[in-house]
């Protein structure tokens, strides 16, 4: 148990915060959207009510499509754009999908290669991009979600200042979605692309995000 | 991972809309209880099914009793039923001539503005409003 913990102990600790968070902001937001109604003079809500809300699922589901949008971009994109002195990056010379023999792929598998990446075909063509598309499928879900409850969360606002509904369609032009959208997106383009920077010239020693701290700033996809 | 988020995708929006759709009835049965009341002019009845805000409001500007502000306000006579929407804790229900807001209290659904007419792109303008 104990070694089970400090093996899985990065992955662990993201679930804790990541439940922590989810839990607080349930509270803050329930808090907030009551301070509001009660303003506006209207009832307020229990918490359960809220969870299962328009207002707080969209909340959610906004930051997690910009989320995996970031590392769809970035696990597709480092494919083929380079950044030289950083982490980051592959070697200069590298970009591209790279040979069957450096991905360790078909014939070039290993004995420790998984089953998938040595059996050909389709399955191993799907299987050498399945980080990528499984990104980018959470990122399309969690993007329609935000879609359909931003929608039933703007029209329950619409209802209260006395104006029509709109369809799911208009909603989809509406500044409202992407003022949304693209208020966490820039955020999560900005943070990448400083970070892909940033490690050109600072260290973090002991992180492998980081380069090791005697190293190069020319030294291009070297990590500590 | 993956096959949680599809259910929890597919599932969103059916509980969005399907919880919507179940209240659409009591969101009617309201109105027309309101409609039914003003009709036989029980306007301790119609007041009951006002939002305390809305009925806060009418009797701040009549400076009366609802039951004694409410028959002066005229409320249009609606014609057929348009559509309703409802959209969480608000819903509309348009009449030809006559449109209404509704926000639910606890299990239940009360006016909170009735006698509008739209001024688009402006909101209603309605005779009775709460907030």
């Amino acid at each position: 148990m104990r070694r089970f913990l400090k093996e899985n102990s990065l992955s662990l600790a993201f679930g804790v915060l990541f439940l922590g968070s989810l839990a607080g902001q349930a509270i803050a937001g329930w808090h907030q959207l009551n301070d509001e109604l009660f303003a506006d003079g209207l009832d307020r809500i229990t918490l359960g009510g809220y969870l299962t809300s328009a207002s707080f699922a969209v909340d959610v589901t906004e930051n997690w499509q910009s989320e995996y949008l970031q590392f769809l971009l970035y696990v597709m994109l480092t494919v083929w754009l380079v950044q030289r002195g950083s982490p980051e990056s592959k070697p200069l010379g590298d970009a591209g999908q790279e040979s069957d023999e450096k991905q360790r792929v078909g014939a070039y598998a290993r004995d420790d290669s998984p089953k998938l990446a040595r059996v050909g075909g389709l399955r191993t063509a799907l299987y050498s991009r399945s980080l990528g598309i499984t990104m980018g499928v959470i990122f399309l879900l969690s993007w329609m979600v935000q879609s359909v409850a931003g929608w039933a969360s703007y029209n329950e606002v619409r209802l209260q200042q006395l104006r029509d509904p709109i369809t799911w369609g208009s909603y989809l032009l509406h500044s409202d979605f992407w003022a949304r959208t693209l208020q966490n997106w820039q955020s999560e383009f900005l943070a990448v692309g400083s970070m892909a920077v940033l490690a050109i010239y600072l260290r973090q020693r002991g992180s492998p995000e980081s380069k090791p701290v005697g190293s190069s700033h020319e030294a291009t996809g070297v990590e500590g | 991972m993956r096959w949680w988020f599809t259910t929890l995708a597919l599932l969103l929006p059916m509980i969005l809309t399907g919880c919507a759709s179940g209240q659409e009835d009591a969101v009617r049965d309201r109105v027309a209880s309101f409609h039914d009341a003003i009709k036989g002019q029980d306007w301790a009845g119609a007041c009951a099914l006002l939002a305390p805000e809305t009925r806060t409001e009418l009797e701040a500007a009549a400076k009366k009793p609802c039951s004694e502000a409410l028959p002066e306000e005229q409320l249009p006579e609606p014609g057929a039923l348009d559509r309703v929407d409802v959209f969480g804790t608000m819903a509309e229900v348009r009449f030809q001539g006559e449109t209404l807001f509704l926000t639910r209290f606890a299990d239940d659904w009360l006016l909170h503005a009735a006698g509008c007419t739209p001024q688009p792109p402006k909101p209603y303008d309605c005779a009775l409003h709460g907030g």
